[in-house]
């Protein structure tokens, strides 16, 4: 039999016996190609930079990435099982901006194999769901109090040839009924196609792909694609905390929409047919809105339409 | 994820000194390790964020040679590879091996014939990276990404055709500055018709500087030494650099191409100019131009901003453009330039063998 006391110090023996090294300075002489292309590349980036630390955006994904890393819950009932299938969604953004062609923003969620589609809906923050519909020019004050997400709760995943719906709510209704309907209508060529009950399926239940793009799809019309990238066991370092997940460890930095007047506050309100704004659309916060609009009394100034407006890059 | 340049050389040099060796033993892997001082890997003044990525793509390159269909040596080596590099990986919490589904049988077989063959010692290693937790269990072998191929295309060409930006140049060209001569003397004409004194334009009339085009000029030429002088510092950076044969005859023909644009334009201006400085100072550029020609001319100057347009058609833009120059050149009769025409005369021919 091997002598396996040896082997207890094997980590020793494969590093250098010098302790006092800096893993951040690279050794003179090293005969390592990487170190040595590495060592350029860093001396470059001296250079060249004036400031030499992580810019917010770098340090937000890093938190992302980790903050969920290792946690374990209050309650042991609460625990991640053994076992337990790890999935990691790539769900798109619906913008479709000139510059996005090639590169679509999307975010990263990972979520249990256990898990109910419906938490993958709910876990889901698209700024659609946040936007008031209607036209407030003559009262700006009252803004209604219902976002569309608690007015139009339908939607639905569409994975392998069955639309998963969301019926939790009396008022969710089957939005992949007309799809479905178009398909039978003629021979499309799409197979079968079916309609279920979101609440009733687990991840464990389905059969994916990983890399084939499906589909979310809320608010009537607007669409998300979702990746699948990665399928693994749970591992001992990952969170097992059931209660955070799905957890975003991902996600794309959207620059707001600033103030056309102040260009320091997010956009609040956007007009058109302003006679009063310099451009059609136009953007306001809100002091700048009322300020321009308004006068003292309240009264509408000009002619303009007006719509409360969220800015997409409200999650970051 | 991006590449770690040079690490597939690195872990192919370790594996085949490995596999020179011609043993199995965990300790003749160890000295090889420690020879090559393996773990300062991972060394350099990276932030966390940067160095997770690295860490995961060490391992992805190193997890290749441990399956089929390579031998079994260089699979025993690959193991102790990944575990030096388990172990020796500089993040917190440690990054993991990845594991596909359709492998595992393949290594629970290679296992069970390290224990059959009494290697005792490899499978120990194994054994320990299992109780260590190194591996993530997954479905697919690579962790899908989706860097857009037109992204990785144009990382690589930065590093090796490196262009140099002349983007001042491609803006102030010969047709520009002639133009503005031609506008600038008639204007100054137009102002003496309607002047009084019709020998020299009205002080009242003089709005702008005389000499506003040789200035322009000045300012040129300057960001065009300067620029050499950027490239210089670059090219000794980048002596060390892996390029191709073809490609260093490409980027020597570019560099050669707009360089000589350059002093064609500058020689052309002569004429224009009146300042005695200027073409002193020209000539003495001139002189330095074919030296750093004919010097080790491997690199290109770093371009300041990315070039978005393909590099291909670059390429061809600028050695046109030297080449209608040379031919515009060469019908010009200036006594001076003939030392000038000499020397390009010279670099001519040599330039059109390797088109």
């Amino acid at each position: 039999m091997y002598n396996n006391y040896f082997l207890c110090s094997s980590i020793g023996v494969l590093m250098s016996s010098d302790k006092e090294e800096d893993p951040d300075v690279i050794p003179e002489d090293s005969s390592l190609l990487t170190l040595q292309i590495r060592k350029k590349a860093l001396e470059k980036r001296e250079e060249t930079i004036i400031v030499d630390r992580a810019c917010r955006q770098e340090t937000l994904a890093y938190e992302m990435e980790s903050h969920a890393i290792g946690k374990r819950p209050d309650n042991p009932t609460d625990q991640v099982e053994e076992g337990e299938l790890l999935l990691t969604l790539n769900i798109f953004y619906p913008v479709i901006f000139q510059k996005h062609k090639d590169h679509k923003p999307y975010q990263t969620i990972l979520v249990l194999g256990s898990q109910k589609l419906t938490e993958l809906r709910d876990s889901i923050s698209c700024v659609s769901d946040l936007q008031i519909g209607g036209e407030f020019s003559s009262q700006p004050d009252q803004a209604p109090e219902h976002i569309s997400k608690d007015l139009y709760k339908s939607a639905f995943f569409y994975f392998e040839g069955i639309f998963y719906n969301d019926r939790r709510y009396p008022e969710c209704r089957d939005l992949s009924r007309t799809v479905i309907e178009w398909s039978q209508s003629h021979d499309r060529g799409y197979g079968n196609l079916q309609s279920v009950k979101m609440e009733d399926y687990t991840f464990n239940d389905l059969s994916l792909k990983i890399g084939f793009p499906y589909l979310f799809c809320h608010q009537g019309n607007c669409e998300h694609i979702i990746i699948i990238t990665d399928i693994r066991l749970i591992h001992h370092d990952d969170c097992l905390d059931k209660n955070l997940y799905p957890v975003l460890i991902k996600k794309h930095w959207l620059c707001t929409r600033k103030c056309f007047v102040c260009k320091m506050y997010t956009a609040r309100w956007v007009t058109n047919e302003d006679s009063l704004a310099p451009e059609d659309p136009c953007f306001f916060c809100d002091v700048c809105f009322r300020m321009l609009h308004y006068d003292a009394e309240g009264n509408k100034l000009g002619d303009f339409l007006a719509y409360p407006y969220v800015d997409p890059g409200i999650f970051n | 994820m991006t590449e770690v340049p040079g690490l597939q050389a690195d872990c192919e040099e370790l594996l085949g000194a490995f596999r020179e060796a011609d043993t199995v033993r965990f300790e003749r892997f160890a000295e090889l390790w420690r020879e090559r001082r393996f773990h300062t890997v991972f060394y350099g003044r990276i932030r966390a964020l940067e160095r997770n990525k690295l860490t995961k793509k060490t391992l992805e390159v190193a997890q290749q040679y441990f399956l089929p269909p390579y031998t079994f040596q260089i699979r025993v080596g690959a193991l102790y590879l990944l575990y030096g590099l388990y172990n020796t990986q500089l993040c917190q919490p440690k990054q993991k091996i990845r594991v596909a589904l359709k492998d595992w049988p393949e290594i629970h077989k290679f296992q069970q014939d390290l224990i059959d063959s009494q290697h005792y010692d490899a499978a120990y290693i194994f054994r320990t990276l299992r109780l260590a937790r190194a591996f993530h269990f997954t479905a697919m072998p690579k962790l899908l990404n989706y860097r857009t191929k037109k992204k990785f295309q144009e990382s690589e060409c930065k590093e090796e055709f490196k262009d140099p930006s002349n983007r001042v140049n491609s803006l102030i060209t010969n047709d520009v500055l002639e133009e503005l001569m031609n506008i600038h003397d008639h204007y100054q004409k137009m102002k003496c018709v309607i002047s009084a004194d019709k020998s020299q334009p009205d002080k009242a009339l003089s709005l702008i500087k005389d000499d506003f085009v040789v200035t322009l000029k000045d300012i040129t030429l300057e960001h065009q030494e300067w620029q050499q002088k950027r490239m210089k510092l670059f090219i000794n950076a980048k002596e060390t650099d892996e390029i191709t044969n073809k490609k260093e005859e490409r980027t020597f023909l570019e560099s050669e191409g707009s360089e000589r644009a350059n002093a064609l334009a500058r020689i052309k201006y002569r004429s224009y100019s009146a300042v005695v400085e200027a073409s002193k100072s020209r000539r003495h550029r001139q002189v330095k131009l074919e030296s750093s020609e004919s010097g080790s001319c491997y690199g290109k100057s770093p371009s300041k901003k990315n070039s978005r347009r393909p590099q291909p058609a670059r390429r061809r833009d600028e050695v046109q453009v030297a080449r209608e120059t040379v031919t515009r050149h060469i019908g010009m009769p200036v006594i001076m330039e003939e030392d000038n025409s000499d020397e390009e005369g010279v670099s001519l021919p040599k330039r059109k063998r390797r088109c």
